[in-house]
């Protein structure tokens, strides 16, 4: 399997990918933002489309475009009473934006397919580098703005009141989220990055008790999720979107399961 | 020094005037009760002190300083919000705000742990801080409040509505423990409530917010018949027994 070029480059892309979904999953959790991440990626869509239709790298107009949405939802999402509608409109104008440059554009359906499922085995030695260096960067930001997110996303009312800015940490936690989204797809597609954002992070987020083993775990789910979907579609010839998305949604199921029968055993014991 | 001192102060919330020419001034070491019904401009009040509403007319003064860099002597309990923690402790809760203002990694050095240690112990809450937030019960949690607002050593406590949801019992427990931490370390208060009777034998002013105005004095001076009348333009009969006080519309 470690034999072929295309194979390692996959589970290094994957790798990449899964540790700074990891910690960014979190916090989505966290910020009850998790919608959030799943509208970036459907924005992206129109991006993608209208690049691959300007003959400009997909990646990029991905990035833009859940970029500029990732800052148009942080400006105005704290004014807005429920900012699902407002994040669900922008996410529906989007594919639908998306399926218009779709329409014009004819040649190459299996690129759109990629763009839509994924297709980690297509990754190439340059999209590993602009994976590297969007982990890079996103670990670099991470490093100064974990502190106020935390801050901001367990007590925003008091972080408001110590001088926190709550709109600047959401712009560019949102910002930070529409870059990991976009590479995200590279591994799952635009339609399944749920299951690699947020799947290994609800895992961790519901079972840790601190933040810090929150993330590692969030991380560690992230990485075997992607490097188990892509040793499994190695084995079955099944597609390694389907096989993130099912490890995903069993682990979640199981650990789920698993919670409630601990803290139910934990409740019905005799306190000391 | 003053802790606050107001002087014409007028409070906007986005273009609607929520007190105007407010006057007063609140000395060092008092309890103060903010009594006003919901909507009354409380809060707006309250956050126009912490700075994050800003003055639109007038001058406010809290500790000699503007709003934004007083911030700083004060320890602030909002309103309670549903804020889902999973399954983080209490502890976790509490360090998230230490330097939470600053830009960085939330790592805390041994002095952080001993302040945390310290808040916690003053209000017997070490035990309760190392559970899931989500498993505590409301007074549970307002005694982490109360431990984090004393974590930065504070001249002044401000609690937004801290007892509603809270039985009774669990409501004379922490208003205790505010009141044995004010001696303690001779702190100002200031709660703000919509129910003044848990309040009347602890505090020694009420701030009464109503119809734009605001009026602070004694409890026998402001929670009068007259003075409420006229405050919310509105008939009030105000009946006192011995330990409560109610305050019922007059037809």
């Amino acid at each position: 399997m470690f034999s072929l070029e295309f194979m390692r480059i996959a589970f290094m892309a994957s790798g990449i990918v899964a540790l700074i979904t990891g910690p960014i999953g979190y916090f989505l959790l966290l910020r009850r933002e998790a919608f959030a991440g799943h509208a970036l990626s459907h924005v992206g869509f129109a991006g993608a489309t209208g690049a691959s239709l300007m003959g400009i790298s997909p990646l990029i107009g991905l990035l833009i475009f859940s970029l500029m949405a990732g800052i148009l939802i942080g400006i105005i999402g704290p004014e807005l009473k429920n900012k699902d509608i407002a994040i669900g409109l922008v996410l529906s104008a989007s594919m639908g934006l998306g399926l218009l440059f779709l329409h014009f554009y004819t040649r190459y359906a299996a690129q759109i397919t990629s763009l839509l499922f994924g297709n980690i085995f297509a990754v190439d030695q340059k999209t590993l580098y602009s994976l590297a260096f969007l982990s890079i960067f996103c670990y670099g930001v991470m490093f100064f703005l974990t502190r106020p997110l935390l801050f901001s996303s367990l007590q925003p009312d008091l972080a408001e009141a110590k001088g926190l800015s709550l709109k600047l940490i959401s712009v560019i936690f949102l910002g930070l989220v529409a870059c990991v989204t976009a590479a995200c797809v590279q591994v799952t597609g635009i339609l399944l990055t749920f299951s690699l954002m947020i799947g290994p992070a609800a895992v961790a987020i519901h079972s840790c008790k601190t933040i810090y083993k929150g993330i590692l775990l969030s991380i560690l789910f992230a990485l075997l999720e992607a490097w188990g979907g892509i040793a499994l579609a190695w084995f079955t010839d099944w597609p390694v979107s389907f096989w993130i998305s099912f490890l995903s949604f069993s682990i979640y199921i199981s650990s789920f399961l698993l919670i409630k029968t601990l803290v139910w055993f934990e409740m019905s014991s005799p306190q000391n | 020094m003053n802790v606050i001192e107001c002087h014409d102060l007028d409070i906007k919330r986005g273009s609607k005037l929520i007190l105007s020419q407010l006057n007063l001034e609140i000395g060092k070491n008092q309890f103060i009760g903010i009594f006003g019904p919901n909507g009354s401009g409380k809060t707006t009040f309250i956050k126009t002190i912490m700075g994050i509403i800003p003055i639109h007319q007038g001058q406010l003064n809290v500790f000699g300083l503007s709003p934004s860099k007083a911030r700083q002597f004060i320890g602030y309990i909002p309103q309670a919000r549903d804020i889902n923690t999973f399954r983080l402790t209490g502890r976790n809760f509490l360090s998230a705000g230490i330097r939470g203002y600053k830009f960085g990694l939330p790592f805390l050095n041994k002095q952080d742990s001993s302040r945390i240690d310290e808040a916690l112990d003053q209000l017997q809450a070490k035990k309760l801080a190392e559970k899931p937030l989500e498993e505590l019960s409301g007074g549970q949690r307002q005694r982490l409040l109360l431990a984090q607002a004393l974590i930065e050593n504070p001249k002044l406590i401000i609690l937004d509505e801290p007892f509603s949801n809270l039985d009774p019992k669990w409501t004379l427990s922490i208003l205790n423990s505010i009141k044995t931490i004010q001696r303690q370390r001779s702190l100002s208060v200031l709660l703000a409530t919509h129910d003044l009777n848990p309040l009347l034998p602890i505090i020694d002013y009420v701030l009464c917010i109503g119809n734009k105005r605001a009026v602070l004095g004694t409890i026998d001076s402001i929670m009068t018949s007259s003075v409420l009348s006229d405050l919310y333009e509105f008939p009030l009969n105000v009946i006192r027994t011995k330990e409560n006080l109610f305050v019922i519309p007059s037809f």
